[in-house]
């Protein structure tokens, strides 16, 4: 059964072309790169699915559902309660002037928690697996530091427990320690809860060590997909090779 | 060296209760649309009034448009039929219709009131009519009109209940003390003014028809009798009205809602309430 299903998605901005024809699916449990330099369309394509964005043509479908078609207050839902969304500018994904509580409150209030005592505990609970200290459930999130702000995205993202997760470049504005931190951590949640993930990246590192498939984008299309190892082993596709080619 | 009483000229030139009858039939369109769709802020073109907008035109206005030569009147501010405010409105009102006007309650067919509902009962079928400065209950949390009318549409209320978490987290308990925001009949969330919690906790299944009017900012909106008027709040967190400190020092009520006035302890805010139960009039 497919989790995620994306078939001949096309958006455009104007006269030009951010993605077209993009086609893939994610199963449950599964963990999709989708790799390319800026501007390949990579995240267009993820903003088409967590309805950020709309699609020009094509059909995306959650778990049989068709998403291109749904009115606000679905979508709204949908992205409670079956998407989680972690970007790479925290301010777009979080509000900072609300306390790390309230950003994951946000969420749980829109599944209709009414007890202020039990969305705090709940507050914690999540920041705890994202390993940021209990004590710092209060604060503004505009006093978080990058990483943890990242780390909070990902509690905000998992509050209702969705089955599905999308990572804009999860840690392209992180240090490099911070990053490794980060990435043993959406490695770890993964294996916790079992989770299906695009995770887009310019990063081939980032995919390599997250992604079990991989999708190439180049100038908004899908130029190669396969197992990460078989596409960064062995690249067909000369824009692919390039790409291994050129990383450090 | 004119007198102002000179200028202005004589009454006589005026229609019937100041606007004209298109003006007032245009009002009460928009009024019933209000009341059929209770809590829904409903556009209307607001006149200019003999006062500033902002002192209570959206009122004077619904007033207005209401008033037939029947009717008999009674106009309070907080509480108190002898404040400037609520002397002025009243004085306009009676000198373009020649209606009678009250301070009791319970003879009073039309009530315009500033921040206050009536501590004691309102006659069965008169009408309230409240001042409205903001209408808007999310302006508190989101500047752009577009986007609230965007969120009352979608019935999006989160921000507003991310606003009183955060209250709680930061207070310790919900800090809003007027203005409290109230889902109406479970569908869209409405500003009751800013009147005391102790009478947004009268509004619930009320058999009154209380009609809101805000002049500066064009809109009206209503509650019809027996409307369901539910005031956010958290399970371990509850809406909670006021507690004043003492009974009134005057009349002895503890049930009224009372404010503390220095060197005189708890008062009633009701005066004509008050005043009513010593048998003063």
């Amino acid at each position: 059964m497919t989790l995620l299903a994306v078939r001949g998605l096309t958006k455009r901005y104007g006269g030009r072309v951010a993605c077209t024809d993009v086609s893939f699916e994610v199963y449950p449990g599964e963990v999709l790169g989708i790799v390319g330099e800026s501007g390949s369309g990579k995240s267009t394509v993820l903003q088409c699915i967590y309805l950020e964005t709309m699609a020009d043509n094509g059909s995306i479908t959650l778990d049989g559902e068709e998403l291109t078609t749904v009115d606000a207050m679905r979508r709204r839902w949908l992205r409670s309660f079956r998407m989680g969304m972690v970007h790479q500018d925290a301010a777009r994904g979080l509000d900072l002037g609300v306390s790390a509580g309230g950003n994951i409150a946000e969420r749980l209030l829109a599944a209709d928690w009414r007890h202020a005592g039990r969305i705090r505990a709940r507050g914690t609970e999540l920041l705890s697996r994202v390993e940021v200290a209990a004590d710092r459930v209060d604060d503004l999130a505009s006093a978080y530091s990058g990483g943890m702000r990242q780390r909070l995205q990902l509690a905000k993202a998992m509050a209702n427990e969705p089955p599905l997760l999308l990572l804009d470049e999860p840690t392209s504005s992180l240090d490099v320690h911070v990053q490794a931190a980060i990435l043993d951590l959406v490695k770890e949640l993964h294996a916790q809860t079992g989770v299906a993930m695009v995770v887009v990246s310019h990063d081939l590192g980032v995919i390599r060590l997250l992604a079990q498939r991989t999708l190439v984008m180049y100038r908004g299309r899908v130029v190669e997909s396969g197992i990460t190892e078989q596409v960064l082993e062995d690249p067909q596709d000369a824009y692919t090779q390039l790409l291994v080619a050129s990383s450090l | 060296m004119s007198r102002l009483g000179e200028l202005a000229g004589d009454a006589t030139g005026y229609s019937f209760a100041f606007l004209d009858e298109h003006t007032k039939r245009e009002l009460r369109r928009r009024t019933l649309k209000a009341v059929a769709l209770p809590g829904y802020q409903v556009a209307f073109g607001s006149r200019e009034m003999p006062l500033a907008r902002g002192w209570g035109t959206g009122g004077i206005q619904l007033t207005l448009s209401l008033v037939g030569p029947a009717d008999v009147v009674k106009v309070i501010d907080q509480g108190d039929d002898a404040s400037m405010n609520a002397v002025n409105i009243r004085a306009l009102v009676t000198k373009t219709t020649g209606v009678r006007t009250t301070r009791d309650a319970g003879e009073a067919t039309l009530i315009q009131t500033r921040h206050r509902i009536p501590d004691s009962p309102v006659r069965p079928g008169a009408i309230v009519v409240l001042q409205v400065p903001f209408p808007e209950p999310l302006r508190l949390v989101e500047p752009s009109d577009a986007v609230t009318r965007r969120m009352h549409a979608e019935r999006d209320y989160s921000k507003m209940w991310l606003y009183l978490y955060e209250d709680i987290v930061r207070y310790g308990r919900i800090s809003l003390s007027y203005r409290y925001p109230c889902m109406v009949n479970g569908t869209v969330l409405m500003d009751p003014t800013p009147i005391p919690r102790h009478d947004v906790a009268k509004l619930h299944q009320n058999p009154t028809l209380y009609l809101f009017g805000a002049g500066r900012e064009q809109r009206v909106y209503a509650l019809p009798p027996y409307t369901d008027v539910v005031p956010l709040d958290f399970e371990d967190h509850p809406f909670q009205t006021e507690r004043a400190g003492a009974p009134c020092a005057r009349c002895g009520s503890d049930t009224s809602y009372r404010t503390e006035v220095p060197g005189q302890g708890w008062l009633c805010s009701d005066t004509a309430y008050c005043d009513a139960r010593l048998g003063v009039s």
